[in-house]
């Protein structure tokens, strides 16, 4: 019998199979997806029912032999982090599905490949041996090249390149480097163990520096932030949007399990590289975020910065903090930060798609949407950091503990971040500009009082996650 | 108890925010008003028996320290929020009889829940809860504003100051490992970065204040309404900007460079706002001004008294709040135009009221000087000489300017309008009692009194329009406006650009991906060419293939 992470694994490839295999007519695929997506936040509210929190370890394992051989044995597992990121991934998409226009919602592709990777990074978050870890973040590039193939804009061929070039050369890397941790543990090994185990200094520097390069490449660190800058420059469609935005997450991810307890000694004299390669791209993506004039790309800045500031903390303060409660600082932040980003990008791109149907100036739209401007005000000053969410005091544990660590590591840290919030809310006066608009209030169609209910929800669901980030577990 | 009163107005600010329609909201806003009478009765006898007891319960948890809220009364912050309390209260008086807002309970809700944030900075001592107040008072004052247009410029310098007051506190917090302001002391102890803490704190509350420079968030304001501006000066940011600096004087005391800051800020602030208030035609750009002239006396005088508060500076506050309400009485009598010209044009309507409004000022004025002359031995004489001579010539001037010009008296006489000399009689014999029972009938009011009267009637107005007129174009050139945008804002943008270009363009797309794609296409090129049918080809083929199997023989089990 299968236990649930087993059965969260494999409920979107079913849900796959069936969207597959759905009817064309009246939205069923949609409908499909909308279902395995809300079974899937049911069975993850009863996976935290059973979990324990208090507990470090991963909990609910669960191991497959693998064509029979001992030495290659998937191994699927639990923590409160991987739970609580896989929530937050869970809520995006659904809000991403809820933000696809009608003729979208037609597409069984995308729905199709949107459930893939759902199964994808739910397999990644739970991974707890070299092998499934390696097979599910290399598997997540598949409904990418995909998605981007098919709604990858004018320019996908340039967007399909780049990101072929920097992901594949990544996954290349770091099969290189688990090749050499299988040769020298003879056999699959535990992802918490490679940090322990005795290899030559130069294998250790080959392994960790494959490891390091290719979680880098999925973040949108300075030179590995171009392809992801141009895939998203040119995404219209908020469930592609939103599914590229989580492929730092993986990197991120990847960096959290391996280096759960210490740095290995054989990388830490490259460390000082990252983090100023981190600081620069920083302030470097802010600036850039200033100077488009869209809020897309000022919203794509925003989200770079929050990734580089966990990557930041987690690779310095993983010494003076405790490895675990940093963790669940930055969890409840993400926990946060991806449905708030989520349904960002689906009011933007919406308000976009609505200006381009009825021919009118994209500037000044917030002015005749009330229901969808009070939305899209709320959402960014809370992604800014309104006291309304848990994100507003784990930013201030998580940056008070980067002053402790460097006072110029912090005072760059807030520098990105205050130029980045004034850039956002440069982009609401602009969008409420009423000088530069011209069409009137019935040409452009309002949120619907279902979305709306939809979005009240997240919400307040982010108004309880700021008392008590875990408010769901009973 | 505070908490109690908190609580009592948070009910009453969510029963305000009730929508119940246009037709009951006169009677709604009647009786939000009666419960917050209520409510403020209580707070004044529990003020007179200066309980003392806290309030305080963990919100949650964090291996940074516990985030409290504590809501502590005392008799410094019974003394410290009464003010406001009054202010709130005169406001929603004021809300009540006048007939300028189309939902007026809501409006009253927006200013008890302000108030609510007030207290809950006030009596905090969680950096949290402090910054929660601060960053929920920026987004009331959105709905005190209630313009855009207007908000753009104020809250981007608050956010700024947000920011600014953030990193502060994570610095303090990283160092002393407390989120308690009481631990403050400690960090003093450690007096790691603390003229950064100063000097950033003292600006980011400085920016909150609209003090010079930074007022330029603040005189964006002036097209809002005026009832709605001054509720923005007296009860919000500015408020909370003080609050933050009384809260943090005693760490930022500690840097050398906090006095010095402190009193050249406020001197230009002074003196700016003279000078704005002089030149500029906009009667409630002339109250912000005042408004800053009179933040940055409050600031100097507490920064004499070691910014403790006391009844003296609580009756200052509101004496400057009645102030502008007599203010806004004329620009109300007065067609609420905004421009002078426009203003004195209607001087002839409302005769009575308007007289009544500028006796008023007058009475006030002289409330004002009473107090300044209580406080002028316990504060640094020369900032209250300054500050009282300017206002006063600022003040005289524009009455002058509106009711006492030759123009305006010849129009008046052949109206035939009554002069109400037995009204302002009255009013003067009631500003000689009220100062005696004070014991503030004292030889500078008396003499700031007379001035002030000598210079609104006789004040050489043609000379000082001259001098102004000189001064016009230089004032409508924005150049504070101008150093935002050609020393701010332009260079980010341009380096955001430049980097863009250089990194993103020429280095990445150009340099690496460009040599990436090169070298792949490159690649191609040579493979397919060893495919081919050619000798050449053949023999890299088979030169290659015996390599690999070389490799392969001594590296794969040969041993």
């Amino acid at each position: 019998m299968f236990n649930l992470p087993t059965l969260l694994i494999l409920l979107p490839l079913l849900g796959c199979l069936f969207v597959m295999f759905s009817r064309r007519d009246a939205d069923n695929a949609y409908h499909i997806s909308l279902l395995t997506i809300g079974s899937g936040l049911a069975l993850i509210l009863r996976l935290f029912m059973q979990l324990d929190v208090t507990e470090k370890k991963l909990q609910f394992v669960h191991n497959f032999e693998w064509l029979q051989n001992a030495n290659i044995i998937f191994s699927f597992g639990v923590d409160t982090f991987s739970l609580l990121l896989l929530m937050g991934i869970y809520l995006s998409l659904l809000t991403a599905l809820i933000g696809l226009s009608p003729q979208a919602r037609e597409h069984k592709s995308l729905l199709a490949w949107n459930m893939y990777f759902l199964a994808d990074i739910t397999g990644f978050l739970f991974a707890n041996d070299m092998f499934s870890f390696y097979v599910f973040f290399a598997a997540i590039l598949l409904p990418l090249f995909m998605l981007i193939g098919q709604f990858g804009g004018l320019k996908k061929k340039m967007s399909l390149y780049l990101f072929f070039i920097f992901n594949f050369a990544g996954i290349l890397v770091l099969l290189c480097a688990l090749v050499l941790v299988y040769k020298y543990y003879h056999g699959n090994i535990m992802l918490q163990e490679i940090a322990l185990m005795n290899m030559p200094p130069v294998v250790a520097s080959v392994v960790w520096g494959g490891v390091c390069l290719s979680f880098l490449a999925r973040i949108p660190i300075w030179p590995f932030h171009y392809w992801i800058s141009t895939v998203i420059a040119n995404i219209k469609n908020p469930l592609v949007y939103v599914i590229v935005t989580l492929i730092p997450l993986t990197g991120l991810y990847g960096f959290m399990r391996f280096w759960h307890f210490t740095i290995a000694e054989s990388i830490r004299p490259y460390i000082d590289i990252i983090i100023v390669c981190c600081l620069i791209t920083m302030i470097f993506i802010v600036l850039i975020g200033i100077a488009h004039k869209e809020f897309l790309y000022k919203l794509f800045s925003y989200i770079t910065f929050y990734y580089l500031l966990f990557l930041l903390a987690e690779i310095l303060l993983s010494s003076i903090f405790q490895a675990d409660s940093l963790q669940m600082n930055i969890a409840y932040t993400i926990f946060t930060f991806l449905p708030v980003t989520s349904t960002l990008i689906v009011l933007d791109l919406r308000m976009e798609r609505e200006c381009e149907d009825k021919k009118c100036d994209y500037r000044g739209i917030l002015a005749y949407m009330p229901k969808r401007a009070k939305l899209f005000v709320f959402f960014v000053l809370i992604a800014l950091g309104l006291p309304v969410s848990a994100m507003f005091w784990n930013n201030f544990i998580i940056v008070s503990a980067l002053f402790k660590f460097s006072f110029n590591i912090g005072i760059c840290v807030m520098f990105a971040l205050s130029l980045i919030t004034v850039a956002m809310l440069y982009e609401l006066y602009v969008m409420r500009d009423l000088k530069k608009h011209i069409e009137n209030n019935d040409d452009i169609q309002d949120i619907s009082n279902i979305h709306l209910a939809y979005f009240v929800t997240i919400i307040g669901i982010l108004f309880l996650s700021f008392f008590n980030p875990l408010w769901f577990k009973f | 108890m505070i908490a109690y009163t908190t609580l009592a107005l948070l009910v009453i600010a969510l029963l305000g925010s009730v929508n119940i329609g246009i037709k009951r909201d006169h009677l709604f806003s009647f009786l939000v008003l009666v419960l917050f009478g209520c409510v403020f009765t209580r707070f004044y006898w529990d003020f007179t028996l200066g309980q003392e007891n806290v309030l305080e319960f963990l919100w949650t948890s964090s291996p940074g320290g516990d985030i409290k809220i504590d809501i502590i009364s005392n008799a410094y912050n019974y003394n410290l929020i009464l003010p406001f309390f009054t202010i709130t209260f005169i406001a929603l008086v004021q809300n009540l009889l006048f007939r300028f807002e189309e939902k007026r309970t809501a409006y009253a809700a927006v200013l008890i829940f302000n108030l609510v944030t007030l207290i809950t900075m006030i009596t905090g001592n969680n950096f949290v809860q402090l910054l929660c107040a601060l960053f929920v008072a920026d987004i009331l004052t959105l709905f005190l504003i209630k313009d855009m247009e207007a908000y753009r410029r104020y809250i981007l310098l608050n956010i700024s100051a947000d920011m600014i007051i953030f990193t502060m506190m994570a610095i303090i917090n990283c160092k002393a490992d407390s989120l308690d302001i009481r631990e403050i002391l400690h960090y003093k102890q450690i007096g790691e970065h603390l003229d950064f803490i100063a000097l950033a704190g003292l600006t980011a509350s400085f920016m909150k204040m609209g003090l010079f420079i930074f007022h330029i968030g603040i005189i964006g304001l002036r097209n809002i309404r005026l009832h709605r501006l001054q509720n923005v000066l007296f009860l919000s940011s500015p408020i909370f900007g003080l609050v933050l600096l009384m809260k943090f004087h005693v760490l930022w005391n500690a840097s050398p460079y906090f006095t010095p800051y402190l009193h050249v800020m406020c001197i230009l602030s002074i003196l700016s706002g003279f000078w704005g208030s002089l030149i500029t035609q906009h009667f409630k750009a002339k109250i912000i001004y005042w408004q800053m002239m009179f933040w940055a006396i409050l600031v100097e005088l507490l920064c004499f008294k070691g910014f403790e508060w006391s009844v003296e500076y609580s009756r200052l506050l509101l004496q400057m709040y009645v102030l502008s309400v007599a203010l806004y009485l004329i620009y109300y009598y007065l067609g609420r135009k905004n421009s002078l010209s426009a203003l004195v044009s209607q001087t002839l309507t409302n005769w009575l009221p308007l007289n009544l409004a500028v006796s008023f000022v007058f009475l006030m004025f002289v409330g004002l000087s009473g107090t300044l002359t209580a406080v002028y031995n316990r504060g640094n004489r020369y900032y209250i000489w300054a500050f009282a001579v300017l206002y006063t010539a600022s003040l005289a001037t524009v009455l002058r300017q509106i009711f006492y010009t030759p123009k305006t008296l010849l129009a008046v006489k052949t109206a035939k309008l009554r002069t109400h000399t037995p009204i302002f009689f009255l009013l003067g014999l009631l500003s000689v009692l009220i100062l005696q029972y004070q014991q503030l009938l004292e030889l500078p009011v008396i003499g700031f009194a007379l001035v002030f009267m000598l210079l609104c009637r006789f004040m050489p107005l043609s000379y000082v329009d001259c001098v102004l007129e000189k001064f016009k174009q230089c004032h409508n050139k924005d150049f504070v406006g101008l150093f935002y945008k050609y020393m701010v804002i332009k260079p980010l943008r341009l380096s955001g650009r430049f980097l863009w270009l250089l990194i993103d363009y020429l280095l990445v797309e150009k340099m690496i991906v460009g040599i990436a794609q090169s070298s792949v296409y490159k690649s191609l090129y040579w493979l397919r060419n060893l495919h081919r049918s050619t000798s050449l080809g053949g023999s890299v083929i088979v030169l290659i293939g015996a390599a690999l199997i070389c490799v392969s023989f001594i590296y794969g089990g040969y041993k």
